[in-house]
This record gives C-alpha cells, structure tokens and sequence, in this order.
C-alpha cells in the first residue's frame, strides 16, 4: 500500500467507517473514497478533505461507479437484512468486475450465535434467530464464494467495538448512567464485555490491507482486557463523573425488560408508520413533549432482554490467530479507551446543554 | 389568482429558478405555484438538465435548459437557489446583465464577494435581494420590536444554539464537497444566526473566540463568542447532534427566549413583573405562507410596485463577521485525534 492507494470505505457515515477513514487520511492516505449511503450522513467525515461518493450498497448503478478505479475496499456499511447480504453480494461483484486488490469485510462475533467459552475462528458459525449475526453469517458464505472466484477477500470479526461516535456502547449507556436510571446487575451484569477500542479495530483494517497471508482468512479483532459488563458500567460512569452506580435488583430488572418490550416494540411501530406526525405532536405541545421524553427516558433506561442474556455471558473471543498472522496487537487499554470516550461525550455535552439551564433566567 | 401580497400589480413579471435541487422544489416552487401567470412562463435552470427537465415535469412546466447564460436577456428577473459557492459567479453574471436577483442564502462565502454583489447591483440598477428567511420569522421580528422598544433595556447577552443531524435531502451533495468550498454548518446556518443577531444588535459584533472540529473540511460544529458594546455572547452550531435549539437574550430589565424553530413567536420575562413570563406571538400559517411573502415581495420588485424585504446591502455585515469568524478559528481539543495526529506523515 502507498499513499496513492485509492481505498473505498463503504458505511462511511457510520460509527467505524469513519474512523476508517478519518485514520486513513492521518495515515496520509489521502485518496481515501468515503462512501455514503445519503448525503446526510457525510457530516462527520466532511470535515476532512476528502473524496465522498454516494454509495447505497443496495444501489448497483452507484456500487459500480463507487468501486471503478479503486485498488481496495473496507466494507463498513450495515443495515437491514437487504443491506448486509444483498449489499455485500452487489460490492463483491464490483471487486470481481473491477479487480480490486483488496476486499476487508467487517463481519461480527455474532456469527459464532451466543456461546460461552475461549471462542477462536475455527468455531462453527451459529444462527440465533437475531437478524444482525444470521445475515452476516450469510455475508461471510458470500465472501468466501467470491475467495474462490479469486478476490483478496479478509473477514474481521470485531467484538464489542466502543470509543467516540460510538452510539451503542458509549453514548447510550452514558445516556443511561445520566439518567440515574442505571446500576450494576449483579449476578447478571458479570459476564465478559469484549470491549475493543475503535482505533485498535482501524489498525486492524490497515493491517488486513497490506498482509498477503491475511487473504481468505477471518480474524476476531479483541481488546487486551476482559472485563464484566458490571465492571464497564463503572469505569464509563467514573470517567462521566456521576455519582457511583447503586445494585439493582436482578429481579426488577428482568421483569423491567418483560414488562416494556412490549412498550419498545409499540414505540418502534409508531416511530416507523407515524413519525411525521408525532414529530408535529412533539413540536406543537409542551405537555406531549414532557410525556414523550419521560416515556423515551424509561424505554432506554431498561434494558432488554437479549441485552440481559448478553451481559450475563461468558465468552472470550481470541486474537491468537490476529496477532501471530497480521502482527496486530491491540494497544489503547480500557482506562485509556473510556476517558476518550468520556471525553468526547463532554464535548458533545458542551452542545447539548441540559433543559433546566433553557428557562428563562431573571 | 391574485395574492393577497400582491394588489396592484401592472404585469406578470418573467422569471428563471436557476437551481433545481431541494430548495427549489420545496420551497420555491410551491410558493411560485401561488402566481399561475408567473408560474406558467418560469423557466426552470440545473445544469444538470435532467434534473431540470424532472423537475418541470412533476410541477407540469414546459421551460427548463441548463445553462442560464441562454435565458438571462429574456427575463426580469432569477431566485438563485444553486450550491453557496455559485452565489457570487452566477449573481454576478445575472447582475451585470441588468437583471434583479432574489439570492438564496448565504448571499456570498466571503463578505468581500457579497459587498461586490451590493456594488454591481448598483452600478447596473437593478435590485439583489437574500432570502435570509429568519429576518421574515414573526418570532424575529417580534424579538426585533421588543429590543427596539426597550422592552428589556440594554442588552447584557445573547446565546444562541442551534444544531441537529444533518436531515436537509439535498440532491448534489455540495455541503459536504470541500473540493469547492471549506465552509461548513458556521456559513450555512450561521448565514442565518448572524444575521438577525446583527439585525437585532443593529450592528456588527466583533469575534472574541471562534472554534471548530474542521480538519480542512467542512465543520460540523462551531462555536464562536462575540461582543458588541456591553453584550456578551455565544452561538454554537452542529450538524452532528440535537443541540437545545433556542436563543436567549438577556437585557438589563428582562429577557426573551425563543425556540429556533418556532416562527410564531417568543417568551418574555421582566424584573418588574418578578420574572412572570409573557408570550408574544403573531398568527401566521407556516413556513409555507413566509415563502410566498419573499416570492411575492420580488414580483413587486420585478414590476416596480416594491421594494425587497430583506436587500441584500442589509445581510453584508453578517457574512463578514462570519468571515472573521473563520479566519479567527481555533480547532476545538479532541483529544480522541491527537495520537492520529502524530500519524500525520
């Protein structure tokens, strides 16, 4: 690879994809293609100086046009069913067609399903019913049938992939811990939480770039430390500076998560077929804005019930094969990954300035 | 049909839309749709002429092409609603060929070129109006009239935070092409901000601090802090994140606070009334009913029955505070970037 290697990220609006690319760009790999499914998501990566495309994987027209020209692709890009099978397949014929060199795809240890144990690579793929990991196990069989057909196809397998931009691991359980709502699930919450810095999961991709004995191979990408999901929840809420967590009541909890799935899939029905005018509800009345927001407050404050089964888990996912193929080694330690994590949620704190501080002061 | 705005009126002016993206099919487009005689014989601009031709397709119009040089001697006047960058070029093309201008904003990208603009519009005689749409919210201008009446005495602050992901359907994608500008959401939407603030100031502030998380990009936030005589105050601005989205002045007998999105009107609170908060409002249909205002107000100006609601000799200020803003700019501390940016080769 030299700095002249034209490099599509697909999913570039996206938590990783960005810092592909961004990482890229400071890496001085300054013909970095950013691809985007919608403008709208190119906000974060436009602040740097470069070249941004639109490419809706889904959309072949713009995934031919999106791969002409390009020496290697990191696909990022996520989404439905549709997007991670059907998207990948369209971006694995454009490599195909157009020969690109290099074709990193971001799968997911969730195509190992919900095991306990040392998990290596040569564990068997598991289907769980969970949308997310069965398409990306069929992601990774389409990736190995373009291996075949001769594309320099690598699969990584990230686990829990947290630091800034990260809305899932970082700003919702910040979210969380805000709201007072959140504690420590003892006996539940002592399962392993595989956490690997966004950065480290980048250096991996960079990796995979330039390694030829990475090709046709899948790799789990880790972080150094294991430590339980309890044990996150207080070292993230230390580095917010809130008040130390208390112990809910494992009982509470999972009868919490029974009682408002239900509520969750309501609201996600409602957002999805009456989002307009909910949107209208919200901006017109205070009282609607106050219900709205208490009742999005409590969904998001309860976890649920496959997030139980997941905090309660036992599984370490090995890098042996990651450091002993690819050289990689993670580097950014827990302490370290949290109080940039932190760090970057007080910057996005010092715009989000709380409601009480918007009355009307005298 | 005949608008309410536009009584009196000797003739049905012709016009050009040059720029077919988001803009022109929502905003201006419905509003122009009011005036069937003007609407029949508009002439719609892209350079991407299939787009043009989509266009007057699904608002059933006849008269689209791609290049506005073919139209601008048979025209009165041009609603410029193409990319920022293309505002001075193409405003002054228009312009020195004696044709009226109503400008989407921000006028220009530098104060230098909008004062250029100001300049040529003059010496060629005819009329360059903005569509700075903020000035034309009855919330700003009852924020306007309160300040002028002394409503809440000398005014001490002004903060003013605005910001929420990026939604805008924008078709051609040129806010985030940093290869023809580096301007991001402090030129986009504080064309907006800084105008009624100046407008409510009635001058000019002058930058005290300005940051933004732009790597040679376009920023996605900014902040920036000002001063003007005895006022204090801060604007922050994202494309990132929900930001709290209202503004709040505090004067030296009161204060009024708005939601940015609210057009109708604002809250008011007095020392006299022991903080006791009143409501100023003033009834208008949406954003819909300010469109026509603006689109009607040029036809007036067209035909020489009035004159722009917002000239854009009045917005020039604001662009080059912005322009101080940005060549004043700081990068906000993200630590999270520091080890990459000893990456840099």
């Amino acid at each position: 690879m030299t700095p002249d290697t034209r490099i599509l990220v697909t999913g570039a609006g996206g938590f990783i994809g960005g810092w592909t690319v961004e990482s890229l760009w400071f890496h001085g790999f300054r013909r970095v293609v950013a691809g985007v499914r919608r403008w709208s998501r190119a906000a974060r990566i436009s602040r740097f100086p470069i070249e941004i495309v639109l490419c809706d994987v889904l959309n072949m027209d713009q995934v031919e046009k999106a791969t002409e020209g390009v020496d290697a692709i990191v696909h990022c890009a996520v989404g439905t069913e549709d997007v991670i099978i059907k998207g990948t397949e369209n971006l694995l014929k454009a490599a195909h067609h157009n020969r690109v060199g290099r074709f990193i795809h971001l799968s997911t240890i969730n195509v190992y399903g919900e095991v306990e144990g040392e998990v290596d690579e040569n564990y068997p793929f598991m289907r769980t019913g969970n949308s997310y990991g069965d398409s990306k196990i069929e992601a990774e069989k389409l990736c190995q049938k373009y291996v075949d057909r001769g594309v320099s196809v690598v699969v990584l397998r990230p686990t829990i992939v947290y630091g800034p931009y990260c809305t899932l691991w970082v700003k919702k359980f910040a979210e969380r811990m805000r709201s007072g709502k959140w504690g420590i699930f003892r006996g539940i919450g002592e399962g392993t939480c595989n956490l690997v810095y966004v950065q480290d999961v980048v250096n991996a991709i960079i990796l995979c770039l330039q390694s030829e004995r990475a090709v046709g191979e899948a790799f789990n990408v880790n972080g150094s430390e294991q430590v339980t999901w309890n044990e996150y929840f207080c070292r993230l809420n230390a580095a917010l500076g809130l008040p130390p967590l208390s112990e809910i009541d494992t009982n509470k909890a999972e009868f919490a998560s029974t009682l408002v799935a239900p509520l969750k899939a309501t609201a996600r029905f409602v957002v999805n077929h009456y989002g307009d005018m909910l949107t209208r509800i919200y901006q017109r009345s205070a009282v609607a804005r106050r219900i709205m927001k208490r009742a999005e407050e409590s969904m998001i404050a309860t976890p649920g019930k496959a997030e139980l089964r997941q905090f309660s888990r036992k599984a370490r996912y090995s890098i042996s094969k990651a450091r002993s193929v690819l050289g990689y080694e993670p580097r950014v330690d827990l302490n370290t990954g949290v109080q940039l994590s932190a760090q970057w949620l007080h910057h996005e704190s010092l715009f989000h300035i709380r409601s009480e501080e918007s009355e009307v002061p005298i | 049909m005949r608008s309410k705005y536009l009584n009196g009126l000797p003739r049905w002016p012709t016009i050009a839309l040059v720029g077919c993206g988001a803009m022109a099919e929502r905003f201006y487009l419905p509003a122009l749709r009011s005036y069937p005689p003007v609407f029949q014989r508009l002439i719609l601009v892209d350079k991407v002429y299939d787009r043009a031709k989509r266009v007057g397709e699904r608002f059933a119009l006849r008269n689209y092409l791609a290049d506005y040089r073919e139209i601008l001697h048979a025209v009165d006047g041009v609603i410029l609603a193409v990319p920022h960058h293309l505002h001075f070029p193409i405003g002054r093309e228009c312009l020195s060929s004696r044709v009226h201008v109503l400008c989407e904003k921000p006028l220009a990208e530098t104060g230098a070129e909008a004062a250029e603009l100001v300049s040529v519009a003059a010496k060629h005689g005819v009329t360059l109006s903005v569509n700075n749409t903020r000035r034309l919210f009855p919330s700003s201008g009852v924020v306007k009239q309160l300040i002028d009446s002394g409503a809440i005495g000398n005014i001490l602050s002004i903060s003013y935070y605005e910001g929420g992901e990026f939604t805008w359907p924008t078709t051609s994608g040129f806010y985030f092409n940093s290869k023809v500008s580096q301007k991001g959401v402090l030129l986009d939407i504080g064309a907006h901000v800084f105008d009624v603030i100046c407008w409510w100031l009635g001058g000019k502030p002058r930058v005290v601090s300005s940051e933004n998380d732009s790597f040679g990009g376009c920023e996605a936030a900014a902040s920036v802090r000002f001063e003007y005589g005895n006022c204090r105050g801060e604007v922050r601005l994202s494309r990132l994140g929900k930001l709290p989205n209202y503004f709040l002045i505090r004067g030296e007998k009161g204060a009024i606070k708005g939601d940015v999105y609210d057009i109708k009107g604002v809250s008011v609170s007095s020392i006299a009334s022991g903080g006791k908060e009143t409501r100023f409002q003033v009834s208008v249909d949406g954003s819909d009913e300010i469109a026509r205002r603006l689109v009607s107000n040029f036809l007036q100006v067209l035909t020489g029955t009035g004159q722009p609601l917002i000239p854009a000799s009045e917005v020039v200020a604001s662009i080059q505070f912005i322009d101080e803003a940005y060549s004043e700019v700081q990068r906000f501390r993200m630590p999270w970037y520091e080890q990459l940016e000893g990456a840099i080769p």
